[in-house]
């Protein structure tokens, strides 16, 4: 099922099934996953399909109702405390709304993301060591903004923060790479220029991506793989070589004809309203 | 020399142009990251001068001496008893007392709700009739906040004579301060849009008002006045100090009496009370407010909620970190609702039915407030009547009496003695800060409820401070002052408590409203809950923590400049004293000055805020 069988299978994910609202909502419904090292995987579908979902399952972002999550070797669903935090060190996610520390620069920003390796807590640019600093103007460079460095993050344009944010990630120095609907909040162009930089510094590092997108052709230009999620359930999972547009829109088809559709957090908000 | 178009040259090695930006690895020193660093330092000198002229440096003297002293002074020693345990051997006065406080406090909040709202709209720069008009309601609402209701009690204790009347008048008055300006700041901050509408068809000023304007700011007037009833409790509960009638001159009489047991009793009663009010007081806030309407209910939440007014949410598999707050969900549905289409009268909703129920009750507790404390309406007014010259013996003074001989018509108030208690009482207020602020700031990472470990170290530190904000500060102070002796150490170790349950509250709340996606992002490369409480909570909650440290030092030193009232020294003990010597002028120069100086300190707080945040 995938080109470089041979390599290491780290992301291993079993039955996973996930619940709402005590179980009014079906996010994840037995879904079977195994990802090889170095590859880069798509995963499209609708709004509320549970892309979101399944990627947060993956560095405990969310805690699975039933299943099995391996992730590098970590039973993700034990790991707590500094167990946990290794691994999250070693996965790194991107989210649609970038996340990054809008009052803090740039640089801390950037900082921040080697925490993990760290002990205790840092608070100012100046907290961290020179090594550290100048490894994390390196990843300013590399996402192109290191004229950036000490500029209030909250003053940089979307599509600038959505790079920061990847600085961050590429400052964890982690093996995996999840991104959430990176470009979501971004125009078109931007979203190429953003996903542009995000494949060439993972794919430099061997790094292995998943990435949910809405951008079919997009995808289709860099994914190894593809995988298609619809009411929960993996619908298409196929090497991206050789896949027509068409086939990979039938994810997208609604089988509800009054084309109405969701908004996926807002189905996961209504609690007993 | 010619005047050119092109940014001046920086020299080279300079560092701070921006084509430098590439190589340096420490942040610039910008105008910004200069001024911040010069802010700090003054405070910093300020704090240590603080510290150093109030020797709550001296911890040999706290924690030596004054440890025993306060050890004697609660469990007694061999020639005296201690004020534990409390004794409650007139209880039904207690409570009747009690019963007066709260009623003193409705009344004034409601003299202060009636005041302020007409001078809400004289204040507001977008409604007041007169730019002339708006300073003189601006002026009278800054006034009415920098004196304490404790000095206002104070002259309305000489006119009116011991009793509940200078109680609630002083509550009333320095009220105005607050519902007025917070009044004022909301009509300020409507949408002009509302109010261009009614003008547009013809309203005329009142018709704006009421249609357009009105409307905006009814909740939050409201929301106000509940929180200042609140406020307003606690305080009156310290007014029966100086003779302003309610449950603290059972207090005074006690300790008058040395039955320290007896005022301990009386201490408790002011705390359960005070926590029955608070909790009255979020409760009607929440139901007008309809904030928390959408929370989700769980097992713990009805527990935590009676013990902290609030209820227990975080569930990180219910929020991903994009949702729109669920707190917004307002309370009235959007829902079509049936009508009689005959008469045309809104459908009595449960909506309406709560909000005519609380009208109701609000008018029944106003005028119950009129006969609980039996106040008469005709020595008010006798009160106020105008009089010239010099009272006869035996008769009282009128307010405008005292008001003429409280104005100074010379500087011999000026005196060294003035300016150190002045110097005293702003060392006490930010000797207190210095250490009570970050006190409290520890509390608060504890009780918010997003960051805290777990949810019973958040109950049980909403608790803790809870329980510190029902004890009045000048209690504490009196207390100490009993154990320790006359110096500045008592004040500045009430206040500090005060610092922290007020801080410990406010920050926690403002730690609450932290964004959950940076927190989220930064969780996610790894970070420890330490490590990730300083990276991005602390930043997104830096401008509410200054914003609020600021406020608090401008409370704590207005706080410290009527300890002195119960012997903590300072600019207080000389109010007191020139108070009940008759010599008005003093006392006026005094309050002069202490309008200056608090009025000061407001104005580099708000410069500090508008630069920095």
């Amino acid at each position: 099922m995938s080109t470089s069988g041979a390599a290491e299978t780290v992301i291993s994910v079993r039955n996973l099934r996930k619940e709402f609202a005590g179980g009014s909502v079906v996010a994840l419904d037995d879904v079977n996953l195994d990802v090889p090292a170095g590859q880069l995987l798509v995963i499209i579908g609708l709004s509320g399909s549970g892309k979101s979902t399944f990627l947060r399952h993956l560095n405990k972002l969310h805690e699975p109702t039933a299943g099995q999550v391996t992730v590098l070797g970590h039973n993700v669903n034990m790991a707590k405390g500094s167990e946990l935090r290794e691994l999250r060190r070693d996965v790194g996610f991107i989210f649609q709304q970038f996340n990054i520390v809008g009052r803090l620069t740039v640089l801390e920003n950037v900082l921040s993301g080697a925490l993990g390796r760290l002990r205790g807590p840092r608070y100012g640019v100046l907290t961290y060591s020179k090594k550290l600093r100048r490894e994390a103007l390196e990843q300013l460079e590399r996402v192109g903004l290191a004229d950036r460095a000490f500029q209030r993050t909250n003053t940089l344009s979307g599509g600038q923060q959505q790079r920061v944010a990847i600085a961050r990630t590429l400052m964890q120095q982690p093996r995996i790479v999840l991104a959430d609907e990176p470009v979501a909040s971004l125009d078109p162009e931007i979203s190429g220029q953003v996903m542009e930089v995000l494949f060439r510094v993972t794919s430099e590092e061997n790094m292995t991506v998943i990435t949910s997108l809405h951008q079919v052709e997009l995808a289709l230009g860099w994914a190894q793989r593809m995988v298609g999620l619809r009411d929960g359930q993996v619908v298409l999972d196929r090497d991206a070589a050789g896949l027509s547009t068409e086939e990979v829109m039938t994810v997208y088809s609604r089988l509800d004809p009054t084309g109405e559709k969701r908004d996926e957090y807002e189905s996961e908000q209504v609690v007993g309203a | 020399m010619t005047i050119t178009e092109d940014p001046p040259v920086a020299p080279p090695g300079d560092g701070t142009s921006g084509s430098g930006g590439g190589d340096r690895l420490t942040p610039p020193w910008d105008r910004r990251r200069i001024e911040l660093t010069v802010t700090a330092v003054v405070f910093g000198v300020i704090a240590l001068w603080a510290i150093r002229r109030t020797e709550i440096w001296d911890l040999g003297q706290i924690f030596g001496d004054g440890l025993q002293n306060i050890l004697n002074f609660l469990f007694g020693t061999d020639v005296r008893n201690g004020a534990l345990p409390p004794r409650f051997d007139e209880l039904g006065e207690i409570i009747d007392q009690a019963i007066v406080t709260f009623f003193m406090a409705v009344a004034g909040t409601a003299l202060a709700a009636a005041i302020s709202f007409p001078l809400g709209f004289l204040a507001a720069r977008n409604t007041t009739p007169h730019p002339v008009l708006r300073y003189i309601a601006r002026g009278i609402i800054v006034f009415a906040r920098t004196i304490p209701d404790i000095v206002f009690a104070f002259i309305f204790v000489r006119v009116y004579t011991i009793g509940p009347l200078p109680g609630i008048l002083a509550l009333g008055f320095h009220a105005i301060g607050m519902i007025g300006k917070l009044l004022a700041d909301a009509i300020e901050e409507t949408d002009p849009g509302e109010r261009e509408a009614i003008a547009s068809t013809g309203g005329g000023w009142f018709q704006q008002m009421s249609t357009g304007v009105l409307p905006q700011v009814v909740p939050s007037f409201l929301a106000t006045v509940m929180f200042r009833l609140d406020i307003n409790f606690r305080s009156s509960t310290v007014l029966g100090i100086v003779g302003a009638g309610g449950i603290g001159q059972l207090f005074n009489l006690y300790k008058g009496n040395l039955r320290w047991d007896l005022a301990m009793g009386v201490v408790v009663v002011i705390m359960i009370t005070v926590l029955i009010v608070e909790a009255m007081s979020t409760a009607v806030r929440k139901s007008i407010l309809g904030a928390d309407a959408a929370r989700e209910p769980s097992r713990f939440s009805k527990w935590i909620e009676a013990v902290t007014g609030r209820s227990r949410v975080t569930n990180a598999d219910l929020a991903p970190a994009s949702t729109p707050d669920v707190r917004d969900v307002s309370t009235t549905t959007g829902q079509a609702v049936d009508f009689d289409r005959e008469r045309l009268v809104p459908p009595f909703d449960a909506y309406r039915q709560k909000m005519a129920f609380s009208a109701l009750v609000a008018a029944v507790l106003v005028y119950a407030s009129y006969l609980i404390t039996q106040i008469s309406i005709r020595d008010f007014f006798t009160g106020i009547r105008p009089q010239f010259g010099d009272p006869d013996p035996g008769q009282l003074p009128s307010v405008w009496n005292i008001g003429q001989r409280l104005i100074p018509s010379n500087l011999d108030w000026w005196t060294p003695l003035v300016r150190s208690a002045m110097f005293d009482t702003v060392a006490v207020g930010f000797a207190a800060a210095a250490i009570g602020i970050p006190l409290a700031l520890a509390f608060a990472y504890l009780a918010a409820r997003n960051v805290s470990p777990n949810r019973f170290v958040y109950a049980g530190t909403r608790l803790v401070l809870v329980l510190i904000r029902a004890l009045p500060d000048l209690i504490i102070v009196i207390m100490l002052v009993t154990a320790m002796g006359l110096t500045l150490i008592p004040g500045v170790i009430g206040l500090i408590i005060g610092a922290v349950g007020f801080g410990g509250k406010v920050f926690a709340e403002a730690i609450e409203e932290v964004k959950e996606g940076p927190r989220e992002g930064v969780f996610a490369t790894g970070a420890s809950r330490t490590q990730e409480a300083v990276t991005a909570v602390t930043p997104q909650f830096m401008p509410a923590l200054v914003g609020l440290s600021l406020y608090i030092l401008d409370i704590l030193i207005r706080g410290s400049a009527v300890l002195g009232i119960v012997g903590a020294g300072g600019i207080g003990a000389l109010i007191s004293n020139f108070m009940q010597g008759g010599r008005y002028e003093e006392v006026g120069g005094i309050l002069l000055f202490l309008f200056v100086v608090i009025f000061t300190i407001e104005r580099i707080s708000d410069w500090i805020r508008k630069r920095l945040i």
